[in-house]
């Protein structure tokens, strides 16, 4: 009860504090700064990008987001070395129930769907809503249903593994090309490849392989993360 | 009061509340969800610092004159800042809730009472 | 040079592909793993060198072809490139020391090890603010990984508390990035700091400022939201708390750093508070640790906090390049190396009780890192802690920030008492079977890697002093060169030793004139024939010798000194080498400590005068010692900081207690040192104090009658105490204490007669004091102890030793015809000319008290009855018996020409205080009166002669008695002890005058370190080791810190 009170208290301290922060804040009425910057440049087609944010993500703000997949790719690993099985013993007594036909039938006909509708949100990252993390999510929904509606299922850790290791590799690989085909200040520029028509799929440089190896290495590493918390630890 | 100010106060009542969970839930896994709703309040004060009344969102499809975007589009780059946060907290959450999986296994509790081994 | 961007790119991309070869086993993923971690390095050193050798400027690398704030930017200039060097090449050592660890869990470890140093090299090379959070989150996230990877409960649970202390911290980082972003418009660094100045919208500004830097000091673990971190560095494998000790805190500290420039004065003066207070409080809270693991967080705790407060204060003052290449740098590397490689002993070895590591006393590879770790974490010379504290002193000093100092310097105390007090375990503590040492190799290697890249740099830092020169290093090479012969038998080292004194007195003596050379003349010949005592062991006494040579090298170098820093350099070496020499005894444990603990506290109170008298110089000087006398503002407040150093040194009233054990417990011929030889260091630090600043008066309190008194008590205590105690070298150390008060006493008055008094006694102390130790020591080492009522009778036995007992104490009570009559002579006539009567009569009181407690050393030692245990004892061996011979023939010779004494201390007091004692042939004139030593010698001597011939010729015939062959009382004694009144000799005195030598000082210690530790006690109890109000703490620091700065205005 006391935790209780003192906690109150000091959330209505942190009340008050949000409140001068909300009193104080003042209505953006136009762009500033570098989102202007980014705003106008997208404009001239700078770097072929129709979704603006895709292109701070992918170009101007590379290094964000490889430092964001490392980040993911840390928590799968963490989470792989945690959860880690000393010896797999299966108990044969407590054998879980089968699913039904309708649940299995029904999961295995969505999977493929849903896996295809994450790839296309990642192919046109650059040009719509969405992109490699989202793609990747989506892609991981699928599995996860897999997991959900078949207690045996097991996913191939080999062809995960390399498809998470080499899409990682690869988009390191990208950001150095960079460095190696246009200059030293040019690591993770897009432009290795030509942009192409402004809009279409096969535009925007190097942006949609990086999200293509992105979506893949997303949806592998979230997939991974399932399996490991999936758990038949005990 | 505007949209912006409404999506503010909905933000910080929600950093708010998840507070109030990490600090009064013995629970360990509430207390993730604590984190996590903190998480989600932060995303989304994040993304209205952006916001600009009637303008549209920063992608140049048709409904945006390439000459003028800069007057036409809210600001991308909060939206491109979240993406990277929302992915951050994922992951911290997920490893969160792993070593609550191993600690579980430990002791067989979830109470973040019972675990003060080490103090002082 | 190679692109920094690829220390990210390689790391990365190894780490990406690594899991892909876990099939061909942990040989071959640890090989691209180590080869992944020496390039890094390589592209790390190639940089550090190009900054530090070459010239090398700051350089830019862009991403993505854009320039910020476009897109991110990195920096590589010389603070980076220092920074990413020593984290990388830490991680190297790290990876070394956990490699088993990490091959039994499997590649993904390596993998999450490779992006924890991703993600430091990234926080220290990135420009833009979200990128900062970005690769912070990198950092923590691997780290929490790899906390969890041995899946042991406390592990687990220390994460868990770590990942809700970091989610906080995000949440706020966040919130403050994005803040920042709405009124500034750009997440590039340096362009914020240029944009900053010109936001309208002040409070959002400030608010989102103060966001960000409470979040970093959450990651800082700054006290009190740092409970967290405190058990993750206990509960956690100690090969990783000794890596995130050190690269963690390294990363994180560079990135708060970083935001300096852009905060307000307000932020950075909050900054600067909470990093002192929790370096100040976190070492209190240290005192009260068992745990060596635990002692070792509080302590990285503390020196983070330092670190955070002088980065705040450097920018705060607008000196922050200058004040991070002179003190941050030299603070953040000692810290960096010394505690990783500490946190990594601790992993070897196994046991959570401090008070268990006397096992590895006879552990060399072990003991000897420890001993070198644990001296530079205290920040003594010559490693780069004290450089780094040195100048922050100087620059406190400078800009007159008092308080400052006092605060630096007393949590360094204490810290140096929690860390000595371990040591002291290490080498004294008794041997438990339960502790087990895990000696595998890789873990060892890091641990001397650490060590050894410590010691370079300490050795780098030194040379490249400019206010210490080279020739200054000549009186430690003796010392050095002797720690590389441990082999040798002890004679042939005590004959290296005498060697390299004689060379010194040949090096140093001819240049020198007054004080200098009276004083170096004491130490090097005092030195050079006490060394022959020394020679007695059989045995090789390995590190004795160094130790010894190493003390005699400080002291010739305090002499030589010529600005503060030489001196207080010296000073240091003096108290280490003094103490490890103290540590020798065989139960020396406590003394010990007391002793370094009063020295330490002493060195300080000297550095803090300093600091006050460097107020008035400019800052990037260190200040000469000759310009001590220049100072106006503060003059009375260095004299009397400098001279309370002083005075412990030469245990004056109320700064005594750590006196009388340490000279007991110390090895006996060590003692004769410590009384004969160290204890003038003091002195030597009042007569250039005095020379160079006067005394100076606080209003109408003339400081020299108060020093007069406190060398009067000093004398009357001292003897005091001396008579009522039953072990002879605490007899002879509490009489040491008196005979050093005259000195002072004397030397208070100002006078050419009080000096020539005063430098007269140093002598005349110098040489009683080796011949007295030296005889106890031999006695000593036939006997087996020291308590003198278990003796009796040894005159048959010592007759020898006897003899020398009895012209010392004849010397020392001061009575004609030897030396000591002339001291007490000169002094009694200074005090009179002075018109101190009062302090004369103490004197002379204290002088007469003396007669007791050296009745005790000639009657209860070698008079009365022999103890049948030691009928069979002989003649103590001649190593030490031929020291005390030469002594005495040097006070035979001072006391019938007086003049050849006299007229060397007249040459070095004349020129500063005139004329003082005439002669006339051999005889002595002051203003009061005349004293010829060859006519005192002659009366005395026929005397003598007169007496025992008369006695021979009128005595009646001599009958030989048995021992027992006695009746007392009607009744016949049987044991020797029946007949020998020796214990508690003086028990009626006791019942009459006891109350005057209560410990009162003693209890008033005590009671200062009981409080300290309760204070601490009661301090940690905040760490309830919940890691829900671990969060409570963090919000709660969080809101009150955001009223103090932001809140009111």
């Amino acid at each position: 009860m006391i935790k209780r009170i003192f906690s109150a208290i000091l959330l209505l301290g942190f009340v008050f504090v949000f409140f001068i922060i909300v009193n104080n804040i003042e209505e953006a009425t136009a762009l500033k700064g570098v989102g202007k910057e980014y705003a106008e440049r997208s404009g001239n087609q700078e770097l072929g990008a129709q979704n603006i944010v895709t292109a701070i993500i992918v170009t101007y703000r590379g290094l964000d987001t490889l430092g964001e997949v490392a980040v993911l790719f840390i928590a799968a690993t963490g989470i792989a070395v945690l959860l880690r099985r000393k010896k797999k013993k299966i108990d044969p007594g407590k054998k879980k129930r089968e699913s039904s036909e309708i649940l299995l039938t029904g999961s295995t006909l969505l999977a493929p769907m849903i896996i295809i509708f994450g790839i296309y949100i990642f192919l046109n990252g650059h040009l719509t809503p969405g992109g490699g993390f989202q793609g990747g999510a989506v892609i991981a929904s699928a599995i996860m249903l897999l997991f959900l509606a078949d207690t045996s299922y097991k996913i191939n850790h080999n062809v995960f593994g390399w498809l998470e290791s080499l899409s990682g590799f690869a988009y390191v690989l990208i950001g150095i090309l960079g460095l190696v085909m246009i200059g030293a200040d040019n690591f993770l520029d897009n432009r290795i490849l030509s942009l192409g028509t402004f809009g279409s799929i096969l535009s925007a440089g190097a942006i949609p392989v990086i999200y293509t190896l992105i979506g893949l290495k997303v949806g592998t590493e979230l997939a991974s993360i399932l399996d490991n918390m999936k758990g038949d630890l005990e | 009061m505007n949209i912006t100010t409404i999506v503010h106060i909905i933000g910080f009542a929600l950093i708010i509340i998840g507070f109030w969970g990490m600090l009064t839930q013995k629970n360990m896994i509430k207390i993730i969800l604590g984190l996590a709703i903190v998480e989600t309040g932060v995303q989304l004060v994040m993304v209205s610092f952006g916001f600009i009344e009637g303008r549209t969102a920063p992608i140049l499809d048709s409904a945006v004159e390439l000459s003028k975007v800069s007057s036409l589009i809210v600001d991308p780059v909060p939206q491109a800042l979240v993406l990277t946060a929302i992915v951050i907290g994922v992951a911290v959450n997920a490893l969160m809730l792993t070593f609550v999986i191993r600690l579980y296994q430990q002791k067989r509790s979830l109470s973040i009472n019972d675990y003060k081994e080490l103090k002082w | 040079m190679v692109n920094p961007i690829y220390i990210v790119a390689i790391l990365l991309g190894v780490g990406f592909l690594l899991p892909s070869f876990s099939k061909g086993g942990t040989k071959l993923t640890g090989a691209i793993f180590f080869a992944a971690l020496i390039s890094v390095c390589a592209i790390s050193y190639q940089w550090l060198t190009g900054f530090l050798i070459g010239d090398q400027v700051s350089v830019m690398i862009f991403t993505a072809g854009f320039k910020p704030p476009i897109s991110i930017n990195l920096q590589m200039g010389m603070f980076e490139a220092i920074f990413t060097g020593s984290i990388n090449f830490m991680a190297l050592f790290g990876a070394i020391y956990m490699f088993r660890q990490m091959a039994e869990t499997g590649t993904r470890s390596f993998v999450l090890f490779l992006l924890m140093v991703l993600g430091l090299n990234g926080l220290v090379m990135t420009r833009d603010i979200f990128n900062l959070f970005v690769f912070l989150e990198i950092t923590s996230i691997a780290t929490y990984s790899l906390i969890g990877m041995d899946l042991k409960l406390k592990s687990l649970s220390a994460g868990f508390k770590y990942m809700i202390a970091g989610g906080i911290a995000s949440v706020f980082l966040l919130l403050g990035i994005i803040m920042l972003y709405s009124v500034t418009g750009t997440l590039n660094i340096d362009e914020m700091v240029k944009i900053i100045p010109a936001v309208a919208n002040i409070k959002i500004l400030t608010i989102g400022l103060f966001l960000v830097l409470f979040s970093l000091i959450i990651e800082m673990k700054q006290f009190p939201s740092n409970g967290w971190a405190i058990d993750a560095y206990e509960g956690v494998a100690p090969g990783l708390t000794g890596l995130v000790a050190a690269i963690g805190t390294g990363g994180v500290f560079f990135a708060i750093y970083k935001t300096f420039p852009m905060m307000n004065k307000d932020l950075l003066s909050m900054t600067a508070v909470i990093g002192m207070l929790t370096f100040f409080v976190s070492n209190l809270m240290g005192l009260k640790q068992k745990n060596p693991r635990r002692i070792l967080g509080y302590s990285s705790v503390a020196q983070m906090g330092l670190i955070l407060s002088v980065g705040a204060w450097g920018y705060r003052t607008g000196a922050a390049d200058e004040i991070f290449m002179l003190v941050l740098i030299p603070l953040f590397i000692n810290h960096f190396f010394a505690k990783a490689g500490l946190f990594w002993i601790a992993g070897i070895v196994k046991s959570e009780k401090y008070k268990n590591w006397g096992m590895i006393k006879n552990n060399k590879i072990i003991l000897i890192p420890f001993i070198i770790l644990v001296l530079a974490l205290i920040g003594l010379p010559p490693f780069p802690g004290f450089w780094g504290k040195w100048n922050l002193v100087l620059f406190w000093g400078a800009t007159k920030n008092f308080t400052w100092i006092w605060f630096l310097l007393a949590g360094s105390l204490i810290e140096a008492v929690y860390m000595l007090r371990w040591l002291g375990y290490a080498l004294k503590g008794e041997d438990t079977e339960e502790v087990k040492f895990d000696m595998t190799v890789s873990k060892n290697l890091a641990v001397f890697l650490v060590t050894s890249l410590l010691l370079t740099i300490a050795v780098y830092y030194s040379w490249t002093n400019e206010a210490i020169a080279p020739i200054y290093y000549l009186p430690f090479t003796v010392g050095l060169a002797l720690f590389y012969l441990p082999f040798l038998p002890a004679k042939i080292k005590g004959f290296i030793s005498m060697s390299g004194i004689a060379v010194y007195a040949y090096y140093f003596l001819p240049d020198q004139a007054g004080f200098n050379l009276f004083f170096n003349t004491i130490f090097l010949g005092g030195s050079f024939f006490l060394i022959i005592a020394t020679m007695h062991s059989k045995g090789k006494r390995v590190g004795f010798f160094p130790l010894l040579m190493l003390m005699i090298g400080s002291l010739v170098a305090m002499v030589e000194a010529k600005n503060t820093l030489q001196f207080f350099f010296a000073w240091e070496i003096m108290t280490v080498s003094s103490y490890f020499l103290i540590m020798r005894g065989k139960k020396a444990q406590k003394a010990a400590l007391r002793y370094v603990i009063f020295s330490l506290g002493g060195a300080f109170l000297i550095l803090i005068g300093f600091g006050y008298a460097f107020s008035e110089m400019h800052h990037k000087i260190v200040l000469p010692i000759s310009l001590l006398g220049a100072i106006e503002e503060n003059k009375s407040i260095v004299f009397i900081l400098i001279s309370i150093g002083f005075l412990v040194k030469i245990a004056g009233i109320g700064l005594h207690t750590w006196i009388g054990s340490a000279y007991k417990k110390a090895e006996d011929d060590t003692t004769a040192f410590l009384s004969s030889i160290l204890s003038k260091a003091g002195i030597f630090g009042f007569v250039i104090l005095i020379l160079i600043m006067g005394i100076p008066k606080i209003g109408k309190i003339d400081i020299a009658y108060v020093l007069g008194w406190i060398g009067a008590i000093t004398a009357i205590s001292g003897t005091m105490i001396a008579i009522f105690q039953e072990d002879a070298k605490k007899l002879l150390a509490y009489s040491s204490m008196g005979q050093v008060g005259y000195i002072i006493l004397a030397m208070a008055t100002m006078s050419g007669l009080g000096w020539t008094a005063g430098m007269y006694q140093v002598v005349n102390h110098m040489l009683i004091k080796g011949i007295l130790f030296l005889a106890i020591a031999g006695v000593i080492y036939r006997t087996g102890t020291s308590k003198m009522y278990k003796m009796g009778g040894l005159i048959k036995k010592m007759p020898l030793s006897y003899t020398a007992v009895m012209f010392g104490i004849i010397a020392i009570s001061g009575v004609p015809p030897l030396t000591g009559f002339g001291a007490k002579w000169l002094l009694y006539e200074a005090l009179i000319e002075k018109g101190w009567y009062l302090q004369t009569g103490v004197a002379f009181f204290a002088s007469t008290v003396a007669f007791l407690y050296c009745f005790r050393l000639i009657h209860t030692i070698f008079l009365g009855q022999a103890k049948t245990e030691f009928k069979d004892v002989k003649e103590a061996p001649v190593w030490f018996i031929i020291p005390q011979y030469i002594f005495i023939i040097i006070i035979m010779a001072f006391s019938m020409k007086p003049k050849l004494l006299l007229d060397m201390i007249t040459f070095a007091v004349k020129p500063i205080f005139g004329e003082s004692l005439s002669w006339v042939g051999d005889t002595a004139f002051s203003s009061l009166g005349y004293w010829n030593g060859f006519v005192v010698m002659n009366i005395v001597m026929v005397l003598f002669i007169g007496l025992t011939v008369l006695l021979l010729i009128k005595a009646p015939k001599v009958q030989k008695v048995k021992q027992f062959n006695i009746v007392f009382a009607g009744e016949r004694p049987e044991t020797p002890e029946l007949t020998h009144f020796a214990y508690q000799f003086y028990k009626p005195y006791y019942r009459a005058l006891g109350f005057l030598v209560n410990p009162r000082v003693k209890t008033f210690w005590k009671n200062v370190s009981n409080s300290a530790h309760t204070i601490g006690d009661s301090l940690r109890k905040i760490y309830t080791g919940n890691g829900q109000t671990y969060a409570f703490w963090i919000l709660m620091y969080g809101l009150i810190l955001f009223f103090i700065t932001v809140g009111v205005k």
